[in-house]
C-alpha cells in the first residue's frame, strides 16, 4: 500500500497542510469538523494493533477512500481487514470485518461565535467472516473550535440497529463521546493531538474510557504520516494498549473537475 | 436512550460556543476546493526549494499582519515590529518546508473574513501552480503557456472566489476614505509586503527568459535568474524602507514578459495584491469601525470580482509605472540583467499618486476614462515621454534577439502588443519622437503555431 501511495504521489498532490485534517481514527478516534476539499479523493492506509484486556490481540488494516463531490461534503468507503489472536491459544482468525460507508457534511466554518459543525452518517454492512449478521448505523455530530494554534474537537456518536449479532471487532458502538485537543507546530508541519474517549459498545456492556495521544506529520507535499497510542483508563474494559500507524494521500482526477464557470 | 443521547449531544456541542449567533454574525460555508491536478504540481519546491520556501514565510507574514491589526486595533505597532524582526531575521532565512496553516496564525481574522481568506488562498494556489508549470522541465514552452491558461480557466471557474482577470482601477486602493493608512503607520512592514509582491510576480521572468535560451542552457539560466531575483528581494530589505518598493509592484511593470504571455493571470495577481493592501488599510484604519470591518472588506471583495466597473484599460494598466515615476519606485523590473543590489528607491511622483487616488488612469465610476495626463503635457509629460522612449528602446533591443522575435510571433497577445507599439511608432513619427525604428511589423506575421 505504501508503494502504491507513494507512486500516486509522484503524479498528483494534496494541500501541504493536510496534516491538520484530523480523520476518523487517524490517529485518534476524534475527527475535525472539516471534510477534504471539493473534488479531492483521499486514500488512507492505516494499521492498528490492540491488546485487549484479557489478552486478545487484534490487528486491523482499514483501507479507505473518500471523495468530495460537492462543497463541504465527503463520502467514503472503508474495507476493514482484521486478524484476531485469542488468548486461549487458538489459531489466528482473520478476514473481512464488514464494509463501512459514510457521508460527511460540514455545516459551517468557524465564525466569531459558533464553532465549525459537521454531521456524519455511517453504516456498517455485515460482509465478511469477522463481521456480524446485522447492519449497524450511526450518526455523529462533530464540533471544532480554534484558539490560536490549539483546536478543540468534540465528537458525539449514537449507534442504531441490532446489537444481538454484531461482529467480533470494528462494529459501531451504542454510543461514544470523544473530546480532543490538538496543537499545530507550523514550522515542523506537525500536529500533536490528545484525546479522551468514552463509549458503551452494546446495551449492558461496561463503559470504556480510554486516553490516546497521536501525531500527524506532513512527510511530503502530498503525504501525511500519522501515529498514535491508546490506553484504557478503567480496569473493566478497553485496550491494555494500542498502537496505530497510517499514511494518507489526497489527489484529484482532472476529468471530474470543472473548467468553466459554475 | 435516544432522548438521553439528544440531551447529551446538543449541550456539549453548544458548550464550545459562548453564545448563540445573531443575524449580523451569519455563518459561512467552508467551501474549500482542490487545485488543478497534474504531474507539474510541486515541481517548484522540488527544483528551487530556497525560492519556493520563501513563499511559505510570506504566507505567515500576511497572516500575522492581519491578525495583529485586527486584534490590537490602534496599538499593533510594537507587536508588528516584533513580527517584522522575526520575519526578517529568522523565518525568511529559515522558512518552513511546506505551506503554513494560516488559520492557526490568524484565527480571529479567519473567523472575521473567511471568504477573504479563501479568495487569497485560491489566488495563491494559482501563483504556486504557475511556478510549478515553469519549473517542470518535461513540459515544452508552448505547452507551458497552454497549461497556464488552462489553470487560469480553472481558477476562474470558481466564480465565487476568483478575482476578476481585468485590471481594476488603482483608486480602489488609493482613493477610498481609509486608503494608505497602513503604509503611513507601518512603512517597514508595508515595504516588506510589497517586496513579497515584487518577488511573487518577478519570479516568473527568469523562467520566461531562460525558455528563449538554447536547451542546454535553460536549467543554468533559470537557476541564475531565480537566484538573481531572490537576491534582489533580499537587498530590498537592507536599511528599510530605503530600498523597498514605494508603490505596490504591478505585474506589467515588474514582469512585462509574463504579463504579455498571460495577461489574465497578471491582472488577477495585481487585483489580489491590491486587495491585500485594501484589507490592511481597512484593518488599520480607525475610520472603519470595528463592527463594520467585515462588511467593508466584503464590499471591496465584490468590487475586485466585478469586471464591469472600476476597471482600467490594458494600456493604462501597462503604463502605470510611467505615471508614478518609473518602475524603479515599484522595485524595478525583474526582466533582463537583474542587479542583485536594489537601488535606493525614489519617492513616487506626487502627481501620479494623486491621479491614482482619483482613478484617473482607470474608470472609477463617474470619473470617466481619462488618459494619463502626465504622459501628454508639460514638464511631467516630457519626463514621462523620456521614460517611454527608454521603454521602447528596450523593446527594440529585445526584438533584435531572433528567439524573442520568434516567441512574439508565436504568441497572439505579444503580437497584438507589438502591433500596438508599431502603431504608436507611427503616432510618434508624426510628432517627431519615434524611437521605434527597425521594429518589426507583425501585421503580416505568420499565424502562431499554437493558440491558447
Amino acid at each position: 500500500m505504501l508503494a502504491i501511495l507513494t507512486g500516486v504521489a509522484a503524479r498528483s498532490g494534496a494541500a501541504q497542510i493536510d496534516y491538520r485534517n484530523l480523520d476518523d481514527e487517524r490517529p485518534v478516534v476524534t475527527e475535525d469538523a472539516y471534510p477534504i476539499e471539493r473534488y479531492a479523493f483521499e486514500v488512507l492506509a492505516p494499521y492498528r494493533f490492540e491488546r485487549e484486556r484479557g489478552g486478545n490481540r487484534i490487528h486491523r488494516v482499514v483501507p479507505e477512500v473518500g471523495y468530495s463531490p460537492f462543497d463541504n461534503t465527503q463520502i467514503g468507503l472503508e474495507v476493514p481487514l482484521a486478524a484476531l489472536d485469542e488468548s486461549a491459544g487458538s489459531d489466528t482468525r482473520w478476514g473481512l470485518a464488514g464494509i463501512g460507508v459514510y457521508a460527511f457534511y460540514n455545516l459551517n466554518t468557524e465564525g466569531r461565535v459558533l464553532p465549525g459543525f459537521a454531521v456524519r452518517a455511517e453504516a456498517g454492512l455485515p460482509v465478511g467472516s469477522l463481521a456480524g449478521d446485522a447492519t449497524r448505523f450511526a450518526v455523529k455530530a462533530i464540533a471544532t473550535r480554534t484558539f490560536g494554534r490549539t483546536r478543540l474537537h468534540l465528537n458525539a456518536l449514537r449507534g442504531f440497529g441490532s446489537e444481538d449479532d454484531i461482529g467480533l471487532m470494528d462494529f459501531t458502538p451504542r454510543w461514544r463521546y470523544t473530546l480532543a485537543a490538538d496543537r499545530t507546530f507550523l514550522r515542523q508541519s506537525t500536529l500533536l493531538v490528545a484525546e479522551l474517549l468514552t463509549e458503551r459498545a452494546i446495551r449492558g456492556a461496561e463503559v470504556e474510557v480510554n486516553a490516546a495521544l497521536g501525531l500527524r506529520y506532513q512527510w511530503r507535499p502530498t503525504l501525511v504520516l500519522d501515529a498514535g497510542v491508546v490506553r484504557r483508563l478503567r480496569n473493566v474494559s478497553g485496550p491494555d494498549y494500542g498502537l496505530t500507524l497510517g499514511l494518507s494521500h489526497a489527489f484529484a482526477w482532472r476529468a471530474l473537475m470543472p473548467s468553466r464557470p459554475r | 436512550m435516544r432522548s438521553l443521547a439528544v440531551r447529551a449531544i446538543l449541550p456539549i456541542l453548544l458548550a464550545l460556543s459562548p453564545a448563540l449567533p445573531t443575524p449580523g454574525w451569519a455563518q459561512e460555508g467552508r467551501n474549500e476546493q482542490f487545485y488543478y491536478p497534474g504531474s507539474f504540481n510541486w515541481e517548484f519546491i522540488g527544483t528551487y526549494p530556497t525560492g519556493a520556501r520563501l513563499f511559505n514565510a510570506f504566507d505567515y507574514g500576511h497572516a500575522i499582519l492581519y491578525e495583529k491589526l485586527y486584534t490590537q486595533p490602534g496599538h499593533a505597532q510594537a507587536a508588528l515590529e516584533k513580527e517584522y524582526r522575526y520575519l526578517t531575521t529568522d523565518l525568511l532565512i529559515k522558512p518552513p518546508r511546506y505551506a503554513i496553516a494560516e488559520e492557526a496564525v490568524m484565527p480571529k481574522y479567519a473567523k472575521l473574513a473567511w471568504r477573504a481568506k479563501q479568495m487569497f488562498d485560491w489566488a495563491h494556489l494559482l501563483h504556486r501552480q504557475i511556478y510549478d508549470v515553469y519549473s517542470d522541465a518535461r513540459i515544452r514552452p508552448a505547452q507551458k503557456d497552454s497549461l497556464i491558461e488552462r489553470i487560469t480557466d480553472y481558477y476562474l471557474s470558481r466564480k465565487d472566489y476568483a478575482f476578476t482577470p481585468v485590471p481594476k482601477s488603482m483608486a480602489l486602493m488609493e482613493g477610498q476614505y481609509f486608503s494608505r493608512t497602513f503604509r503611513q503607520d507601518y512603512p517597514n512592514f508595508n515595504g516588506l509586503i510589497w517586496a513579497y509582491h515584487w518577488l511573487q510576480v518577478g519570479m516568473y521572468e527568469p523562467y520566461i527568459e531562460a525558455m528563449g535560451k538554447p536547451e542546454a542552457q535553460v536549467e543554468s539560466e533559470t537557476k541564475a535568474g531565480v537566484d538573481a531575483v531572490v537576491g534582489r528581494f533580499w537587498s530590498m530589505l537592507e536599511a528599510p524602507p530605503a530600498r523597498m518598493p514605494r508603490i505596490m509592484p504591478m505585474t506589467p511593470s515588474i514582469a512585462p514578459q509574463f504579463t504579455a504571455a498571460h495577461p489574465r493571470a497578471a491582472a488577477i495577481f495585481d487585483n489580489l495584491h491590491m486587495m491585500h493592501d485594501i484589507i490592511s488599510d481597512i484593518l488599520a484604519s480607525d475610520s472603519v469601525p470595528r463592527n463594520k470591518k467585515r462588511e467593508v472588506i466584503y464590499a471591496n471583495l465584490r468590487k475586485l470580482q466585478d469586471s464591469s466597473t472600476d476597471v482600467m484599460s490594458q494600456d493604462e494598466w501597462r503604463n502605470m509605472a510611467t505615471m508614478v515615476g518609473g518602475v524603479v519606485v515599484m522595485g524595478g523590473q525583474a526582466t533582463g540583467r537583474v542587479l542583485a543590489q536594489a537601488p535606493l528607491t525614489p519617492e513616487p511622483s506626487p502627481e501620479g499618486m494623486e491621479m491614482m487616488a482619483k482613478g484617473e488612469m482607470g474608470g472609477m465610476e463617474g470619473m470617466g476614462q481619462m488618459k494619463a495626463k502626465g504622459m501628454q503635457h508639460g514638464g511631467k509629460g516630457e519626463r514621462h515621454a523620456g521614460q517611454m522612449r527608454r521603454m521602447m528602446e528596450m523593446h527594440r533591443r529585445m526584438m533584435d534577439d531572433p528567439q524573442i522575435r520568434q516567441r512574439v510571433m508565436n504568441d497572439p497577445e505579444l503580437r497584438r502588443m507589438m502591433n500596438d507599439m508599431t502603431k504608436m511608432q507611427g503616432d510618434s513619427k508624426a510628432e517627431g519622437t519615434s524611437t521605434m525604428e527597425g521594429m518589426p511589423n507583425m501585421q503580416g506575421a505568420a499565424p502562431p503555431a499554437h493558440e491558447h
